[in-house]
């Protein structure tokens, strides 16, 4: 069993719901997101391509966090999520640099609020009672671990059941996303990338990502 | 617990109503609604915990929307609820200056002060001249139909047309949604996705970064790229739609009309082939044209006639023996030489040489060529598909373009050249082509056959939309005035322009006698300061009026600036809108994805004195008097016996003294008016309650719905015969108040005319580039800019807060990427923002995104972006003469005035 996820960017259309999606579905803090679009701009006028890539955690088959990680804080469980332990974080950040794909952010102690000055909202109070963050951690994607763990003990199917799956994958307007179990060959996600021919990104970094791209 | 310090009396009884809000007190439930970030209103539903929004995404059992999948800004709305800068209260202005970035003094007052002043206000206006009171709304935030139907049909029932909305429509789809009504019979148009092969886009971002589909249109589009279907972009701006395209074509801003023409050329007079079916039963092309222009009608009936060649007679289009209706010739009927419409085209059409398009709009002359031949074999002219059992015509090629094409002074012509092309590819409402959206036929619900409403013939057979808001396109009433403030009444064809927020507004309104001066402006939302021309021509009018109120969710750059009074309304996650479910002619899903009636319902009780649309209009409704009629209108429009804003309909209850949902008498609430509509189109047991708990309903779509064209017998205008008939009427009475129009733009045929811009700057000026302004995919209107979650995305996205320019032009220019640069309009209007260099613009367009706002009640807005309308002229000369769209684009010059970092 190794969780991953393969991105259709034929499909993406840079819209960023996923990105807001994530910071609304694990309260996070301003500044901070746990996804992002890479933007940029290959060839020259009028033969030029614009690229956007929504990057985030790559959960590595080989993660190099893990390694560099001094506390255990970094794991990563059997089905291959790597989460952050923020008990055992010290804020170190050895896992930030690390990590090939800068996938990993500080959350320094900072006390931002969306509407600086004006107070938390009561959005924020709720994340501070719901999905609480400590400050002078790292924090990353975590594939939606409570999701699949909540889903998988009522019977559900990550990559599926919505209510199993991540949060991005689910709002995702132009459904390019898929969410799955990469060992099992069958799976919707290992067809996907075999028959759209989907890679990993940056495969000389060594850390086989279970992220997968179908290049546009 | 609140509701035990309200006071207003009526307030506090639409509380009581809406305790059956509460979820019976659970801490943390899921709710349906529908979004309100943008006027897609995509399926919602929303998570609250102890009484909070804290997530929402779209209904993965419905095909409104993205199935479960939802755009950044729709997902961003939690945080607009949370904003703490919301308008509570109503509050009144004790500042009485009144100027842009004036600080208004806001005073908290009570409902029954802030009525009673309005009220009294609007009693006065009515008893002397309702046209004294103007109104505008905003489609944006959740308020799309309550702005057009609830909002628009409230000041249309008291007596005003004044419609002063800004750039609502005028600087959107003023020319989109009027040739839409003529040849859909809806708002806008969108491919076939599911079927479609081939789109050519022109000037729009439906799919990616626009439209009011937003959602579906992302999820149809992406699916159909999965599919194999090929999208060619012909646009200035290659970052956007063009990032999803097989093919970037960039073209010179408002020129696309010469390439549409030259196309139009070679299939009609080079190819020959074209969808001669189509063409000859389905549009007024066989009409026969005499020497006037005008159209040679039946001397008794006044029907227009066709030659039928089968046996060699002129028979009104109706004559049930017509056959072979001709497309071209030269008859002579009772002494009058004519020919066929069509015929006139064809010879019309011959001065549109693809090398000359290809001069003005830098095409290349082989890529028209080769557009025309490709979009003619891939609608595979003549071919059929069966889909349910019912065989309809497969055309799967469109072209489809919106903002981009027809908000010029030349739009009617250049979105109408459009239409042209997909007309003669036959493509129109048929599988795989170009469709009206959402679906304008319907026959309802299975079980009650509610609600079901369809386009239909009217004068001269021409087809008329069974559902709309807005002036009727169909026929056009005859040119009067002027009498109205915005001169729609001269222009027949404008369901609304930039007037009166024009700089020469005053002069012209002199001209025409002053028959009374604006007493009262009602806004809903609509932010004028910013979202028209300079803001201030804006503020220019809007300081003569002595007495504004606004209904807002948040302060904006308007209310702050002009208003007297604001009222708060709430945000749609706390507002029961039935309205949000009447999106049939615009946003429901298109093609045969389901029928997908959902609501708007408040998934959390409305906090402080936050009241809901139409609570607020009926409460004004019942001071001033006009209750009795408000009800009516809405009687006819829910219960589909007149989905018009004029009245008057043959099934309308005024006629038939039949009313269905509401009587006039009755002063019921929205919670009563709700739960009776869903009654009405669903049965006993499905009303409120059942929404509340269910969300949605859904049903299959039959193709003779969404496919309705050969269903409906109708035709569409090629020859557009009321221009030439209503021209010099209308040139007389716009001409005496000194609105010199392009009046050769009043002609029949779509012809070449340059948009404004180029004239307006000669050659060798210096004003060398053409600012444009794109949608961008986080942000529609300007609220967008206030949330936090859509502001910190923005920051990371280039192409949204900056200005983008070509990188051999700025290398042109020694403007190196990163610097802070000023564009400056040929009236020399400055504004300064950081440029991007890109290699996906046109060589001589620069693009921003329009922002740039002021206002303190939006602290995360301020400042952010850049304020491009202000570089637009609003006057006569930048309006299209026949839908009264604003020229959206300018000539500027650009250069450095800051090193980047």
């Amino acid at each position: 069993m190794k969780y991953g996820m393969v991105i259709d960017l034929k499909k993406c259309v840079g819209c960023y719901a996923c990105v807001v999606k994530c910071k609304q579905e694990h309260f996070l803090p301003p500044g901070m997101t746990w996804r992002k679009i890479l933007m940029s701009e290959t060839g020259d006028y009028p033969n030029a391509t614009k690229h956007m890539y929504p990057i985030l955690c790559n959960h590595c088959a080989d993660p190099a966090c893990v390694k560099a990680c001094p506390t255990t804080a970094t794991l990563q469980s059997d089905d291959g999520i790597v989460t952050i332990d923020q008990d055992k974080c010290v804020g170190c950040r050895y896992c930030l640099i690390a990590c090939p794909y800068q996938a990993r952010t500080y959350n320094a102690d900072e006390k931002k609020q969306y509407f600086p000055g004006q107070g938390p909202t009561d959005f924020e109070k709720l994340g501070a009672k719901l999905y609480p963050h400590q400050t002078g951690v790292v924090l990353k994607c975590n594939f939606c671990r409570e999701r699949i763990d909540a889903g998988i003990e009522k019977g559900l199917q990550p990559g599926q059941d919505m209510e199993a799956t991540p949060a991005c994958v689910n709002i995702c307007p132009a459904k390019a996303m898929v969410f799955g179990d990469l060992d099992d060959p069958d799976s919707e996600i290992a067809r996907y990338i075999r028959e759209k021919k989907a890679v990993q990104l940056h495969p000389e970094f060594g850390t086989d990502p279970s992220v997968y791209y179908v290049i546009n | 617990m609140e509701t035990e310090n309200i006071q207003y009396e009526k307030l506090r009884k639409e509380r009581e109503d809406y305790a059956v809000f509460n979820r019976g007190g659970k801490k943390d439930y899921w709710a349906y609604t529908q979004c309100g970030g943008c006027y897609a209103i995509c399926s919602a539903k929303v998570r609250v915990v102890d009484g909070s929004p804290v997530a929402i995404e779209s209904v993965p059992e419905s095909d409104l929307g993205g199935k479960g999948g939802m755009c950044a800004k729709g997902v961003a709305t939690v945080m607009d609820y949370h904003d703490p800068n919301r308008v509570n209260y109503p509050v009144k202005r004790t500042n009485p200056k009144k100027g842009i970035g004036e600080d208004p003094g806001w005073q908290r007052i009570s409902w029954e002060e802030a009525m009673d002043t309005i009220s009294k206000k609007l009693i006065e206006i009515k008893k002397t001249d309702p046209r004294q009171l103007l109104w505008g709304f905003t489609p944006g935030q959740g308020t799309a139909f309550k702005g057009t139907l609830l909002y628009g049909g409230f000041f249309v029932t008291f007596g005003t047309l004044n419609r002063a909305a800004g750039g609502v429509g005028t600087a959107c789809g003023a020319v989109a949604h009027h040739i839409g009504a003529l040849v859909h019979g809806a708002w806008d148009i969108l491919p076939d996705y599911q079927y479609c092969n081939y789109v050519l886009r022109c000037g729009g971002n439906e799919g990616t970064a626009g439209g009011r589909m937003f959602s579906t249109a992302v999820r149809l589009s992406a699916a159909g790229r999965d599919r194999g279907m090929k999208t060619i972009v012909m646009d200035p701006v290659g970052y956007l739609a063009a990032s999803k395209a097989n093919e970037w074509i960039p073209i010179l801003p408002g020129t696309d009309l010469a390439v549409f023409l030259a196309m139009a050329n070679l299939i009609v007079n080079e190819t020959g082939i074209y969808d001669k079916e189509y063409i000859r039963t389905k549009t007024n092309a066989p009409y026969l044209v005499g020497t006037n222009r005008l159209l040679v009608r039946d001397a008794a009936s006044g029907k227009p006639l066709l030659w039928d060649e089968k046996d060699g007679k002129a028979k009104t289009y109706d004559d049930p023996t017509l056959t072979n209706p001709a497309l071209e010739g030269e008859y002579t009927v009772d002494g009058v030489k004519c020919h066929p419409a069509f015929q006139l085209l064809k010879e019309h059409l011959k001065q549109y040489a693809p090398a000359w398009a290809a001069k003005i709009s830098t095409v290349p002359e082989n890529t028209i060529r080769r557009l025309a031949k490709e979009l003619v074999e891939e609608a595979r002219i003549g071919s059929t598909i069966e889909i349910d059992g019912k065989k309809i015509p497969y055309r799967p090629a469109c072209v489809v373009g919106y903002k981009g094409l027809n908000t010029h002074t030349n739009g009617f012509h250049q979105y109408g050249a459009m239409a042209l092309l997909n007309s003669l590819l036959g493509n129109q409402d048929v599988c795989g082509g170009i469709l009206g959206s959402g679906t304008v036929r319907g026959f309802g619900y299975p079980e009650t056959g509610r609600p079901s409403f369809q386009p239909y013939a009217g004068v001269d057979g021409m087809l008329i939309p069974g559902v709309w808001f807005t002036k009727s396109p169909w026929p056009p009433p005859e040119p009067a005035g002027p009498g109205l403030m915005n001169f729609t009444d001269i222009f027949p064809n404008a369901g609304r322009n930039p007037y009166p927020y024009c700089d020469d507004w005053d002069e012209i309104w002199t001209k025409a006698g002053r028959p009374y001066e604006p007493k009262a402006l009602a806004l809903y939302g609509t932010n004028v300061v910013m979202n028209g021309g300079n803001p201030k021509s804006a503020e220019a009018f809007l300081k003569k009026v002595p007495f504004i109120f606004s209904i807002n969710t948040a302060h904006n750059e308007t209310s702050e600036g002009f208003a007297d009074i604001v009222l708060p309304e709430c945000h749609f996650l706390e507002n029961l809108d039935v309205a949000s479910s009447q999106g049939f002619f615009f946003n429901y899903p298109i093609g045969m994805q389901k029928w997908s009636f959902h609501l708007g319902l408040p998934v959390v009780e409305p906090k402080y004195e936050r009241r809901a649309t139409l609570d607020i209009l009926f409460d004004l409704a019942d001071r001033i008097g006009i209750r009795d009629e408000y009800n009516s209108f809405l009687d006819n429009w829910f219960s589909t016996k007149n989905m018009k804003w004029e009245q008057t309909g043959a099934k309308s209850n005024q006629k038939s003294k039949q009313f269905d949902i509401i009587k006039p008498e009755e002063r019921i609430r929205t919670t009563e008016f709700t739960d009776r509509a869903l009654q009405f189109y669903f049965g006993k047991e499905r009303g409120l309650d059942w929404f509340i708990e269910h969300g949605f309903i859904t049903w299959d779509k039959k193709p003779e719905e969404c496919y309705w064209r050969y269903y409906v017998d109708a035709r569409i205008p090629v020859y557009h015969e009321t221009l030439v008939r209503d021209k010099e009427a209308i040139r007389e009475r716009a001409e005496k108040i000194g609105m010199h129009m392009d009046w050769d733009q009043y002609t029949a045929l779509f012809s070449y005319f340059p948009a404004q811009m180029y004239n307006d700057a000669s050659p060798g000026s210096g004003f060398d580039l053409v600012a444009v302004s794109p949608r961008d995919v986080m942000h529609t209107h300007r609220f967008t800019a206030e949330n936090p979650w859509v502001d910190e995305m923005s920051e990371t996205n280039p192409y949204t807060f900056n200005i983008v320019m070509n990188a051999e032009t700025g290398m042109k220019k020694g403007i190196k990427d990163g610097d802070v640069i000023c564009l400056e309009n040929f009236k020399g209007t400055k504004v300064t923002g950081r440029v991007k260099l890109s290699q996906l613009i046109h060589l001589q367009a620069v693009a921003v995104v329009g922002l740039g706002g002021w206002a303190e009640g939006r602290p995360i807005a301020k400042g952010k972006g850049i304020n491009f309308n202000q570089l637009l002229p609003a006057d006569h000369k930048h309006m299209d003469p026949i839908c009264g769209a604003f020229e959206i684009n300018v000539m500027v010059k650009a250069y450095k005035v800051a090193g980047g970092k």
